[in-house]
């Protein structure tokens, strides 16, 4: 029994010995943490500047209706510090910020281009090697620097950091045409075969800024946080921009469109021209490397299946050959749009459309002696793309109203 | 008064089985004066201690007294009883079967006296503590013998609803402190000649009335030994709870856990005898005492068999978690938000840091000083006079709920955790079960606010460890789970229908009879219609 008591005993000390010396644990309170939504990094030459977009909680809450506050406050604040390294430049926030900087909800991190072109490895070793940021931030690329990004405010979306992510996730979502990248997918590019990848722009659209809550007086803002292009990175070093045409023909070849549109032209009886817009619900993209004779060939095959969102021309859909004719043009659209991806990825010289892993894995033997000149050989090889288009369904009227209209005045 | 401390005493040691010699003195001797005398002095006397001394017209005008203590005897028994021997006195007998005082005696008890239950004792303390029952006892001139009257009765409580263990569906008599009654209650319930009830006193003073009730043949015999062996064991002055009972005869003494039920409701208990449970009922308390019993056991209601079995278990798993919510969610809430903010969704947190922004107290401290207020309010709804009731709830609701976060000293947030913990722990049906949540809750919160998620899972791991080495009258605490046996989990998270438990809970009740209903008893409208 006396044993016991003095197990039992020593416990209690133990346990209350964990709780006086909790200084040494990683404890910290909610209102001891600065919440980061966005990292802004840009290269002035010598120094890496890190920019933070810092989250002030209780101005959100008296945004959101909280009580208390006078007037309007701004929901984030930014700030910059500089180093030689990355976590050198975030080691001086200390010296400047009353709370610990908190990276775990950090949504986008935008990398101006000047420190896009120096490279971009340092910065993700820095996020795979610190537990306390997260490898699922996206990255985002602005021709400026990023520390005007991260200044401006964006409608609707008090956090502009989270606004960004919401944007390109959309944008991902719903028109394929920029990806969303995270750190640790952009790295897996950059390791993979063809020592490439890419990112998509965010840049501000306007001349002034949105940095000042005065500007959310008026119903229209002076300037707009946007997607732009795609950076395009060899090795982790930017090298170019594609436009936002090439990127969607990119995407097509990349597989990575989820819903998308199609602009298709069209014509009706009397030769009269216009469009309709089909929306891409579903696409699905094989490429298939192929050797003749030593010469390196790819082929494109892609499924897609569409609806009709609008239609301006005088057409009846029920007449046959009405929806072949679209099917086919809609194929002649996205061909065109992945050739001239294609092209412009050999004119960089990048091969951003996961070819060197598909002929890595087809011709293992002959990859040896590509790899080493792999840009030259891509440069080389010619695209042959087959679209394979269906269009599912044409909406909730068969015949277009313009057709209807031409048949009244007759 | 020495002489009642004395016989006090040796009460425990002189109840039935003892096998000690009546002391001469305490004999009841033919003098009547002398013997009432004696037993005034044994009961120390006292204006409610009525005696009534009758004269007999025939058997040669031998004196006889009626003793009872009023109060605790029934009075209209008595007053009944008195009449017929008042009746009796009067008549004059011409049979002559010898005058004497054995013949009075045998006159008297076997047609005069209009009492069921009769027995004799022979000594001033056997009448004495008969007395102190409730009975009448009757000392008649020359004889050695008296004649107790079972007139047991008085004021009790009549049979109400349980307070503690209400059901919206159910039977709504509840026990009462009353053991007699209690043990109608059952009787009216099982009508089996299997139903045993055996008697034992437990008390020096008190001589308190414990009854150990099962079903032959369904519980278990090991069990039942055991019960009585524990039971044979307490030695204490007074037992005026079942209270007094369960700290005696629990298998270990250290653990928040109850390891008896409890219960005021006779459909619970009866449905606990039909399961081969063995039920202690104390005189004195309405609250009877259940064994063995398991974990799951406290989460379960009575109700649960009434209402249909999708319902019974949807209110299980919400009890479940609620148990798990009541334990668990302050210490849930102190550790991610102090330690692991990471896994917060960002809007929660935003929202979460504005609430927290001015605070004074680190999450651990509020979170403590928002549970013990509750406690304390809580308590108090407990204690106070019904009267001033609402005053009390509107000043906690106001000050605490209100005031607190608009002064900046608790955060909202802090108030939802706590109002929904507290809200959580009284969903279990079983208050004890309640409290043992509660206060692993406090230790809980300590070890998040120490080592975060970390500390709640080694918590956790060696409360599962000592919940697994419980045990309830030998048979194991955790029992459906570990060791798993799979057809008690019929009866345990959920509950099947009851043409689907055809078996008894196996490993309690006893082994020789384990089927309570016949088999194919499933509903089938067409074959019933054909």
């Amino acid at each position: 029994m006396r044993i016991r008591i003095k197990s039992f005993l020593s416990v209690v000390v133990l346990l209350f010995a964990a709780l006086v010396t909790t200084g040494c644990w990683n404890r910290i309170e909610l209102n001891e943490i600065a919440i980061t939504s966005a990292t802004g990094i840009d290269w002035d030459g010598e120094n890496w500047i890190v920019s933070y977009q810092v989250v002030i909680p209780a101005a959100i809450s008296s945004v959101t209706g909280g009580s208390g506050g006078t007037g309007p406050k701004s929901p984030i604040i930014v700030y910059s510090t500089k180093g030689k390294t990355i976590r050198d430049a975030i080691m001086h926030s200390f010296s400047e910020s009353p709370r610990k900087l908190f990276f775990a909800h950090n949504r986008v991190v935008v990398i101006g281009e000047k420190a896009m072109r120096k490279g971009v490895n340092e910065l993700i070793d820095v996020y795979f090697r610190n537990s306390g940021s997260r490898e699922t931030v996206s990255v985002l690329a602005t021709p400026g620097t990023s520390r005007r990004v991260l200044e401006q405010f964006m409608q609707l979306q008090a956090i502009s950091g989270a606004g960004m992510k919401e944007i390109i996730l959309s944008e991902m979502k719903n028109t394929s045409i920029l990806p969303n990248v995270p750190v640790y997918q952009l790295a897996m590019e950059i390791t993979g075969d063809a020592k490439s990848a890419v990112v998509p722009e965010i840049f501000v659209s306007g001349s002034e800024d949105t940095s000042s809550l005065d500007s959310f007086s008026s119903t229209s803002i002076p300037s707009k946080l946007k997607l732009g292009r795609l950076a395009i990175l060899k090795n982790d070093q930017m090298i170019g921009w594609m436009s936002r045409k090439e990127s969607l023909g990119a995407a097509y070849l990349r597989d990575s469109v989820q819903q998308s549109f199609v602009v298709v032209p069209c014509e009706d009886q009397e030769g009269k021209k216009g469009f309709d817009t089909v929306q891409i619900l579903k696409s699905k993209t094989k490429i298939i490397p192929k050797l003749q004779g030593g010469q390196l060939s790819f082929k494109a095959d892609v499924d897609v299946t569409g609806t009709l969102m609008e239609s301006n021309c005088a057409q009846d859909l029920f007449k046959p050959g009405v929806i072949q004719s679209l099917e086919k043009e809609g194929e002649v659209q996205i061909i065109a749009m992945m050739q001239e991806a294609w092209k412009k990825g050999q004119e960089l010289q990048v091969d951003l459309f996961g070819a060197a892993e598909k002929t890595h894995r087809k011709y293992p033997k002959q990859w040896k002696e590509w790899s080493n000149s792999w840009d030259e050989v891509f440069a080389k090889s010619p695209l042959e793309a087959k679209v394979k288009f269906r269009m599912a369904r044409m909406g909730l009227s068969n015949k277009s109203f313009q057709y209807l209209l031409d048949k009244k005045e007759k | 008064m020495p002489t009642d401390k004395h016989a006090g005493h040796s009460g425990k040691e002189g109840s039935p089985g003892s096998g000690q010699t009546i002391q001469a003195e305490q004999v009841l001797l033919p003098d009547l004066d002398s013997n009432l005398e004696r037993l005034h002095r044994f009961l120390g006397g006292g204006e409610d201690i009525v005696c009534r001394t009758l004269e007999h017209r025939s058997f040669n005008r031998t004196r006889y007294a009626l003793l009872y203590i009023d109060g605790i005897v029934d009075g209209v028994a008595i007053s009944t009883m008195l009449l017929g021997l008042l009746e009796d006195a009067n008549a004059s007998y011409t049979e002559t079967e010898g005058a004497g005082e054995p013949n009075l005696y045998r006159h008297l008890t076997e047609r005069s006296i209009a009492i069921g239950k009769l027995s004799d004792v022979n000594t001033i303390e056997q009448a004495g503590y008969a007395m102190l029952e409730g009975c009448s006892v009757l000392l008649v001139d020359g004889c050695l013998r008296a004649i107790v009257m079972d007139t047991t009765g008085g004021e009790t409580r009549a049979v109400e609803e349980p307070s503690s263990q209400t059901v919206i569906r159910g039977p709504k008599e509840g026990f009462t402190e009353n053991l007699r009654t209690n043990t109608s209650l059952i009787r009216r319930i099982i009508k089996s000649p299997d139903l045993r009830f055996e008697y034992k006193m437990i008390g020096r003073q008190t001589r308190t009335n414990v009854a150990v009730v099962y079903l032959e043949g369904i519980a278990e015999r090991e069990v039942i030994n055991e019960v009585h062996r524990r039971l044979d064991k307490i030695d204490i002055d007074g037992v005026l709870e079942s209270g007094y009972i369960e700290e005696f005869i629990q298998d270990r003494a250290f653990t928040p856990f109850p390891l008896l039920q409890n219960t005021e409701r006779p459909d619970a208990a009866c449905g606990a005898l039909l399961e081969g449970q063995v039920v202690i009922m104390v005189s004195g308390t309405p609250f009877s005492l259940i064994a063995p019993v398991t974990f799951a056991k406290f989460f379960q209601s009575s109700e649960d068999y009434y209402q249909r079995y999708d319902i019974a278990t949807f209110l299980r798993i919400i009890r479940m978690t609620s148990f798990f919510i009541s334990m668990l969610l302050p210490s849930l809430y102190i550790a991610i938000t102090t330690f692991h903010q990471e896994m917060l969704p960002t809007s929660l947190l935003i929202s979460l840091a504005a609430q927290r922004e001015g605070i004074p107290f680190p999450a651990l401290l509020e979170a403590f000083l928002m549970e013990i207020t509750f406690e304390i309010l809580r308590e108090a709804g407990v204690r106070m006079p019904r009267i001033i009731g609402p005053a009390i709830s509107i000043v906690g609701a106001l000050v605490l709920g209100q005031a607190a976060v608009q002064a900046g000293i608790i955060s909202a947030a802090m108030v939802i955790v706590v109002s929904f913990t507290a809200i959580a722990s009284f969903v279990i049906p079983a208050v004890n079960m309640g409290i043992a949540a509660r206060l692993i809750r406090f230790v809980l919160m300590i070890l998040a606010g120490t080592f975060g998620l970390f500390g709640i899972m080694s918590g956790l791991m060696l409360l599962l460890a000592h919940l697994c080495g419980l045990r309830s009258f030998g048979k194991p605490y955790m029992m459906p789970f570990s060791p798993f046996v799979a057809s008690n989990m019929k009866d345990v998270l959920i509950r099947v229908p009851w043409w689907a438990m055809r078996k008894r809970p196996t490993n309690i009740a006893s082994d020789s009879n384990k089927f309570r209903e016949g088999a194919g008893q499933k509903p089938r409208p067409d074959q019933e219609g054909a």
